[in-house]
């Protein structure tokens, strides 16, 4: 049988499998250990899975993932989501559609502490959203904002898709960090310019606070050291990573430690509360590392049946440009990353999709903050979407065709990041050009 | 007397049952515990590991003295984690899927699926438990000890794969029971009974 | 997994059964397919030669960039036979086979041509594919390269007093050692992470080949480069499992031995044309050469010895490896 046949089948039972609702992980590993078994000499195939198991998943680099997932945890049940709201309240909530701006950037800092989506969704689902809504907010903006906001998180360093993509692309993490910053502030923008447009068109979106109930500078202040914390955790991991005191994986336990003075600070280092933050930790580690080992396994596989080539020598002879190419990925990274999530998309493709980008010679720091902003997109699109699920999860009252409308807005704006990242690169590559020169 | 002995007969046969249906809650609640307390391992190995890389980025900066081990030692604690967990990940069902059809089938529909999930498992569990085993005994018989830091004996390292693949087995063993138990009564497993 | 197919084709005319065999084999290579110079040789143009000879009957599949097995467990895989061959540096084999760290050991060769000679006539190579052979695994070629290994650093010194000063990346065993010996701190930073070290000076310098300044782009992120080099000229090997290649029939092994031998040349002409783009590429960067002075450099070289010494302790074979050494390099630079 011919190789792309073989690596055809494993696609299909792969989709199938995945579909029918088996875990992705063992989808991966298993259908690669029957194929492997009769493509790669029996037993031999085995071993070759065992051996790999091991040292695919003991990467240096990898130590970030579940540092920055434990460092996640202690900040999701430190409460740093009520004080830092609170400032913004008081300080934009005067304004017409004020308090989406502040939850926007609420989100894009936690963006800038943690590296999944889901913390900031959650929080803010659970304390943003109740807020404006008493205070007259339109929810289908409110969830918009909220949820584009939350999906910074894996654009804006740290940032745990980023470190599997550099580890799997071969490309530098501190790089691909420094490229998502300036594309992550860009998608904040345009968050925030969508949010003031929305409601100055239609100002009972979002009513500004009567001015008899609004602030006094004092009380603005005072408000302010709800951000100091957390504005000091990112100042420590940016500061020890600039100034060269750690590398991007290192800052991640610089991060543990800044988060857990601030948690103690706080007072939330109880013992239920250090008994979720472990919980969070090992269910999410677990959970991406059994993908990985699964899909190192379907990636060796699938290069055994050389794919890869054989797909190489087709797309040549269409004669696509590079351009085309990519947006016929992207096509096709949106519609698996409808029902998946960005980082089994990623395993699944990259043993056919990367040989193929570096003989064009696409820049492939480039394309994996390309290939994050359609994560993200991917998963704001209705119907599915990991997201939509944990704000309805800490907001049950939440009607999911309102979420539904919440997001198509959400799509439209993170495809306009994806256009305008393609007519000007450089705003994702100057800041990495600055930083190695 | 026919009757009889066919009464008593069954009644043993009731008694010997009951026997192995309690040996099987108690090896299931005794599997669950053992997974659900590997949050603990987890918990004290990722503390131990922060503070680690961070005394040794300490060190390295304003001393330029990082320790010698902290390298390999962070390497092999995150592939610790990584296999420690997957049995827990099993208990609490977190193995990542896509629930857009699964959700929508029966009880029974769902058992059916994850028959099909057992088979990945078991298929995914046995090569790393039987040929992860066997390179363990292999670098024991070798004695060969790591040279990079973390100067342990290789075997000692690499016991965390057949060990990582055991508690996933297990806790695979249970969800397989039920799902079985599910199919053949139509009833779904209690745990606390 | 060595797996032999029938041809097709006019197989009813022929006689011989031997003749129509086709012998398939993997390689697991450490390298990247665009690997340039003298690795090509033991590579693709291997590859590529041996099929020729052969008329076919020998193929190998080549999987570069580990596809099929991590680069540390290369020698485990040999082993069992999950992979036929393998194109690495033995230096990965070293907590296995403890002659395989005889190239790491710092001022152990003087130029590439005499790496070569050290591993090809004076016994230092048969002692390591004899430890080799116990593992079941067999060297077909050496491709001597990685030439001007040695400090590439972002500050610079001037007496043997300022190493002492430095933090630099650690690459491994001996390093690790012959730093303590000289007052060097070492740190751990791997490779992917070892340009933004250097860039912002999370580390002073890395040892380096010189003539990778370009291709890996730390020339970017150095200022200085220390002269001499002290490893001039490491090994990258290809291996193949003993069971397959007892598989062949020996007209087979012989092409293989031919061509291995052969490459084995080549890929040393062409690393030895390479050592001269290092001007080009320090040039190129504006990198500042250190050329250390006679006493300077007679102190490093002492400073050394204790690896030497650890090693030699290791076993009967690096005992044996290091006093060859020392004869062949005259007891002292
Ligand atoms: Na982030
Ligand atoms: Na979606």
């Amino acid at each position: 049988m011919d190789g792309y046949v073989i690596a055809l089948i494993m696609f299909g039972a792969l989709m199938i499998g995945i579909m029918m609702g088996i875990p992705i992980a063992f989808t991966m590993s298993g259908i690669s250990i029957i194929v492997g078994f009769f493509i790669w000499g029996g037993t031999t195939s085995l071993t070759g899975f065992v051996l790999s198991a091991y040292s695919d998943v003991g990467q240096f680099v990898f130590t970030a993932v579940p540092l920055y997932i434990f460092m996640a945890g202690i900040l999701r049940y430190s409460d740093l989501v009520e004080g830092m709201y609170e400032a913004f309240y008081r300080w934009f909530g005067g304004l017409r559609g004020g308090l989406a701006v502040g939850t926007t950037i609420i989100a894009t800092l936690f963006s800038a502490m943690v590296g999944t989506t889901m913390v900031s969704t959650a929080a803010l689902g659970a304390i943003a959203r109740p807020s404006m809504i008493r205070r007259g907010y339109n929810d289908v903006l409110t969830q918009g904002v909220i949820l584009a906001g939350s999906g910074l998180g894996i654009l804006i360093p740290p940032s745990i898709v980023m470190i599997i993509y550099a580890v799997i692309a071969d490309v530098s993490p501190g790089q691909l960090f420094m490229a998502g910053i300036l594309p992550g502030i860009m998608m904040a923008v345009l968050i925030i310019i969508y949010s003031l447009v929305v409601c100055w068109v239609r100002p009972d979106f979002g009513p500004a606070i009567p001015k008899a109930e609004r602030f006094t500078w004092k009380e603005k202040f005072v408000a302010l050291k709800g951000v100091i914390l957390p504005l000091a955790v990112i100042a420590t991991v940016l500061v020890t990573i600039f100034m060269g005191v750690a590398t991007p994986t290192e800052a991640a336990a610089v991060g543990v430690v800044g988060s857990l003075i601030c948690a103690g600070i706080k007072r939330k280092l109880s013992w239920s509360n250090i008994k979720n933050m472990f919980e969070m930790t090992i269910g999410l580690c677990a959970m991406l590392f059994w993908l990985v080992i699964g899909a190192s396994a379907y990636a060796k596989i699938v290069s055994l049946t050389r794919v890869g080539e054989y797909l190489s020598g087709l797309i040549e002879g269409w004669n696509l440009s590079p351009m085309m190419f990519l947006i016929v990925v992207l096509i096709v990274y949106f519609i698996l990353g409808i029902p998946l999530d960005a980082v089994p998309i990623l395993f699944m493709t990259a043993p056919i999709i990367m040989p193929i980008f570096e003989s064009m010679g696409i820049d492939l720091v480039w394309f994996g903050v390309i290939f994050i902003i359609s994560a993200i997109t991917a998963n704001l699109s209705p119907p599915f979407g990991i997201q939509m699920f944990i704000l309805k999860g800490v907001a049950p009252d939440i009607k999911i065709s309102d979420t539904f409308k919440a997001c198509w807005p959400m799509v439209g704006l993170f495809t306009l990041g994806t256009i305008i990242l393609f007519i000007f690169p450089e705003i994702v590559t100057w800041l990495p050009n600055q930083m190695y020169k | 007397m026919k009757v009889e002995s066919e009464i008593i007969q069954a009644k043993e046969n009731r008694t010997l049952m009951e026997v192995v249906n309690k040996s099987i809650r108690k090896t299931i609640r005794s599997i669950n515990y053992i997974n659900e307390k590997m949050y603990i391992v987890i918990g004290v190995i990722i503390v131990f590991l922060s503070f680690m890389i961070f005394y040794d980025v300490l060190a390295r900066y304003f001393f330029h003295k990082p320790t010698s081990f902290g390298f390999d030692t962070s390497i092999w604690l995150t592939v610790v984690m990584a296999f420690v967990g997957g049995g827990y990940s099993q208990l609490k069902n977190e193995h990542v899927r896509v629930d857009i059809f699964y959700e929508k089938f029966s009880d029974k529909g769902k058992s059916i699926v994850d028959l099909f999930t057992h088979l990945f498992i078991f298929l995914t569990v046995i090569p790393l438990v039987w040929w992860g085993g066997s390179h363990v005994l292999k670098l024991f018989e070798q004695g060969t000890v790591a040279t990079s830091g973390l100067n342990i004996s290789l075997w000692i390292k690499f016991l965390i794969v057949p060990f990582g693949g055991t508690l996933l087995g297990l806790q695979a063993f249970v969800t397989f029971y039920k799902d079985i138990y599910l199919i053949v009564t139509g009833r779904k497993y209690e745990e606390d009974k | 997994a060595c797996s032999s197919d029938k041809t097709s084709g006019d197989s009813g005319k022929s006689n011989g059964s031997d003749e129509k065999k086709v012998y398939t084999f993997n390689l697991n290579s450490v390298y990247p397919d665009t690997t340039l110079a003298g690795l090509n040789f033991i590579g693709p143009e291997f590859i590529k030669e041996v099929e020729k000879r052969s008329n076919g009957r020998i193929v190998i599949k080549p999987f570069y960039s580990n596809e099929l097995v991590p680069q540390s467990e290369i020698l485990s895989a040999l082993s069992s036979n999950t992979i036929d061959l393998g194109l690495t540096s033995p230096v990965y084999f070293g907590d296995s086979v403890p002659t395989a760290s005889t190239q790491s050991l710092p001022y152990w060769s003087k130029s590439l041509e005499h790496s070569y000679k050290l591993y090809r006539e004076t016994g230092v190579g048969e002692l390591f594919e004899k430890e080799l052979e116990e593992h079941g695994v067999k060297v077909l070629a050496y491709a001597v390269g990685g030439s001007g290994y040695g400090f590439a650093l972002n500050k610079p010194i001037k007496k043997y007093e300022d190493l002492s000063k430095l933090l630099l990346r650690s690459s491994g065993w001996a390093t690790d050692t012959w730093y303590k010996n000289v007052g060097i701190s070492g740190a751990s930073i791997p490779l992917a992470e070892t340009y933004d070290a250097l860039q912002r000076g999370v580390v002073d310098g890395t040892p380096w080949s010189f003539t990778e300044l370009e291709s890996s782009k730390y020339g970017e992120v150095v200022k200085y480069i220390v002269q001499p080099a002290f490893i001039n000229g490491g090994l990258s090997g290809l291996f193949i499992n003993k069971d397959a290649w007892n598989k062949l029939p020996e007209d087979l092994q012989k092409v293989m031995t031919e061509v291995a031998q052969e490459m084995e040349l080549k890929a040393l002409e062409t690393n030895k044309e390479k050592e001269k783009t290092i001007q080009a590429q320090v040039d190129k960067y504006n990198i500042e050469v250190i050329n250390l002075p006679k006493d300077f450099q007679k102190k490093l070289y002492d400073s050394a010895q204790v690896v030497w010494d650890e090693y030699a302790k290791l076993n009967g074979n690096t005992a044996k490896t290091v006093e060859i050494l020392r004869k062949e390099n005259g007891g002292s630079q």
